[in-house]
């Protein structure tokens, strides 16, 4: 059974996945998959996004995946599939080396799509070493910085509630169908996928204290501590709870 | 019921407000568990003014305690997941809930099942 802890990793982090892999990078979808090779760089492999990301890729046979991780990487070695060219290349190494082994893992390949769940520091500009001149890069933070020229579109999850404009004022004047559409028939999907078992949650932490934990947690994400594992929180654990009944 | 704001300090307090209300297409969700993202505390970091708290948790998991007008698929007990609206009220930090209709979504109640 899905518990609903589980649940409770999916809908942010995996609908951010979903958005940058087919909204933005324009990549086959799951339910109609790759039919040859489609390298995917992955920076932030063990991240929720990351992982759901590399989950949902397998899902349309995108490989070689080259996901970037570092002390999470045997995490990261359980969601990859060696035998169809995925790898991990360790950031903790610097720039230079995870550059070069970007480079060594793509061998003749091109790299076309990159999906950055990081989006921090160097992240952008190493990405933009590997990235052919016609690839394009989504990113999750606004934050990142890439080289010049290179097709950068950022992944902002909210997007599936705010529906852009129509760019046409045509049939449907009032907004054009786009990122609101995509989260209505992915959402299902997921449930979908969890009850066939061939998509699943992030791994999680419950944080103690209910609505109480809430300081904990978010302390805990800004000073860095998460690895591989996404803070919950039980509501029932909070002090008081359970007094109003509708 | 209890829900939790967070400053731009990344201060949380846990306040008394009204169950809120569905409105057409939306659903009122009882929360069991809450999940938490990066940007629970970046957004009140970078955007929220001094002495402004918001209720930012936006990851749900939880029972169907209600259904706004126009909500077709979900009813009344039904185990959900759902992805609230970032920056708007009633948030995951709190004992209930609300999403839109379209970015909530059925928990199976099996992780896997015979059938097609």
């Amino acid at each position: 059974m899905l518990t609903k802890t589980e649940g409770a990793t999916i809908p942010l982090a995996a609908m951010t996945a979903a958005l940058g892999l087919y909204q933005r990078l324009e990549l086959p979808l799951p339910f109609r998959p790759a039919k040859s090779d489609i390298p995917l760089l992955v920076y932030g492999g063990s991240s929720a996004v990351g992982a759901f990301a590399i989950k949902l890729a397998r899902q349309s046979n995108i490989h070689p995946i080259i996901a970037i991780a570092g002390k999470a990487s045997e995490f990261v070695e359980k969601l990859i599939d060696r035998s169809k060219g995925d790898t991990i290349v360790d950031y903790r190494k610097g720039d230079e080396a995870v550059v070069e082994g970007i480079k060594q893992a793509l061998g003749e390949k091109k790299l076309l799509h990159a999906y950055d769940a990081t989006a921090e520091g160097s992240t952008g500009m190493n990405i933009s070493k590997v990235l052919e001149k016609n690839g394009i890069v989504t990113a999750v933070l606004p934050t990142v910085k890439v080289a010049d020229g290179v097709d950068l579109r950022q992944t902002m999850v909210g997007s599936v509630h705010q529906p852009e404009p129509s760019p046409t004022g045509g049939a449907f004047k009032e907004r054009a169908l786009g990122d609101a559409e995509f989260g209505s028939i992915f959402f299902p999907l997921f449930t979908r996928g969890l009850a066939h078992g061939w998509f699943t949650a992030h791994p999680h932490e419950v944080v103690p204290g209910g609505l109480e934990g809430v300081e904990t947690a978010l302390q805990n994400l800004e000073a860095g501590k998460a690895s591989a594992v996404k803070y919950v929180l039980r509501i029932a654990d909070s002090k008081d709870a359970g007094q109003d009944k509708i | 019921m209890k829900e939790a704001v967070v400053d731009n300090s990344t201060k949380v307090t846990i306040r008394d407000v009204p169950i809120p209300k569905p409105a057409a297409g939306q659903v009122l969700i009882q929360i069991v568990v809450s999940g938490t993202n990066p940007k629970d505390w970046k957004l009140p970091k970078w955007f929220q003014k001094d002495g402004e708290s918001k209720n930012t948790g936006d990851d749900i998991a939880g029972y169907v305690a209600a259904v706004g007008e126009g909500v077709v698929g979900f009813r009344k007990g039904d185990r959900v997941a759902a992805f609230h609206e970032m920056q708007s009220d009633h948030g995951s930090f709190a004992e209930y809930g609300i999403a839109w209709d379209y970015s909530t979504f059925h928990l199976p109640e099996k992780t896997s099942f015979e059938g097609k």
